[in-house]
């Protein structure tokens, strides 16, 4: 006759007190649902142009200014490079010799079309970043906009020069003390003006 | 005779046992959604009806200021209407005589930055000049052109308001 083996050596039965962990879930779950606010709502800074004291005509800055035409031609126009302090100053007078018109003592300009606006704003990024490699101090760029331009083009154009999309890779920039650095960041400092 | 104990029927209750599984489950999901998604700030922005803001792959956190909002029909400060346009554009009565300065706006955010200026003063006892620029949280309609956002810009800047905060909407993740 078979005989049912019994399990000589059962499993303890254990329990499992799960009441302080429903507790905190719980609480946690209504505290979050009532502090949070689902937005999808961010902001971009920009600044307008100050007034100021003269300038000392000796003493000479780096001016970067970008005209938005409309939503497909800008113009672009650096400014003197003399006494500036610069990093690899003979990369940067061979990119703008090649994509800008101008020379190191007058500025440089150049213009870009674009077939919709998104375009018109990576060829603005592509012909400043060289610009940035050469300047990785410098923060400020003015942005000025002629009275038909859209304000949806006015956000992208200062999205455009604050810094690189996500998608795109960053630049390696050279400091001018020699260090490298990976950054996404163009000129986050964006001044606004009328043309 | 012995009694015979009457052995009552116990009624044997059935144990019915609840399996919390899927709630648990539900509840922990839940959870780690609401804590990824959310964000908490006190500062609510809601643009005014009828008004698409721009869109804008940037993120950054509001700071709490005056708020502007511009469509091409009305200037609302503060949630109160100051000013309505007239087909976009701001009427000439509406307008110093430099053409470009805003009246009403140019009186209300002079008078918002003295208050400023006296509460640091009284405050930190520090100079004035120190003031760290006030900004504007300033809310447009995608389509505005700027010959009419310009107006506000000048207003804002003439008014010690130098510093904006565009209000923009990002794609969701």
């Amino acid at each position: 006759m078979l005989r049912k083996k019994k399990n000589k050596h059962p499993l303890p039965e254990v329990e499992l007190n799960i009441t302080s962990l429903m507790d905190i879930l719980t609480t946690l779950l209504f505290f979050i649902l009532m502090v949070m606010t689902f937005s999808n709502l961010s902001i971009l800074k920009g600044t307008s142009q100050k007034s100021g004291t003269e300038m000392d005509d000796k003493k000479k800055l780096f001016a970067l200014k970008i005209e938005i035409e409309n939503d497909k031609k800008a113009e672009i126009f650096l400014g003197p490079l003399t006494e500036l302090k610069m990093v690899n100053e003979r990369d940067l007078l061979r990119f703008l010799n090649n994509q800008y018109q101008g020379s190191r003592d007058s500025g440089f300009s150049k213009v870009v079309y674009g077939k919709d606006t998104k375009q018109l704003f990576d060829r603005i990024q592509d012909a400043v970043k060289g610009i940035k490699h050469a300047f990785p101090h410098e923060n400020k760029v003015v942005i000025a906009y002629t009275d038909k331009v859209e304000y949806q083009t006015v956000i992208y154009s200062i999205q455009a020069l604050k810094q690189l999309a996500e998608a795109k890779e960053a630049m390696e920039l050279t400091t001018l003390v020699g260090t490298k650095e990976k950054t996404r960041v163009l000129f986050p400092e964006i001044i606004l003006a009328e043309k | 005779m012995a009694l015979k104990k009457k052995k009552s029927k116990k009624m044997t209750s059935t144990g019915t046992d609840v399996n919390i599984t899927s709630l648990m489950d539900v509840l922990t999901v839940l959870l780690f959604f609401l804590i990824k998604s959310a964000t908490v700030s006190s500062l609510e922005l809601t643009p005014p009806k009828g008004m698409k803001l721009p869109t804008a792959e940037m993120k950054e956190e509001p700071k709490e200021a005056i708020k502007i909002a511009l469509s091409k029909d009305m200037l609302v400060v503060d949630e109160k209407t100051m000013v309505k346009l007239d087909a976009g554009r701001f009427p000439a009565s509406y307008l110093m005589e430099d053409g470009r300065t805003i009246k009403p706006l140019k009186e209300f955010l002079v008078q918002e930055y003295q208050k400023k200026k006296d509460f640091y003063k009284d405050v930190a006892d520090e100079n004035v000049d120190l003031l760290p620029p006030p900004t504007l949280l300033i809310q447009a309609d995608h389509k505005l052109p700027f010959g009419t956002l310009k107006h506000l810009l000048h207003t804002a800047a003439i008014s010690g308001f130098a510093d904006y905060q565009f209000v923009v909407e990002t794609p969701g993740e």
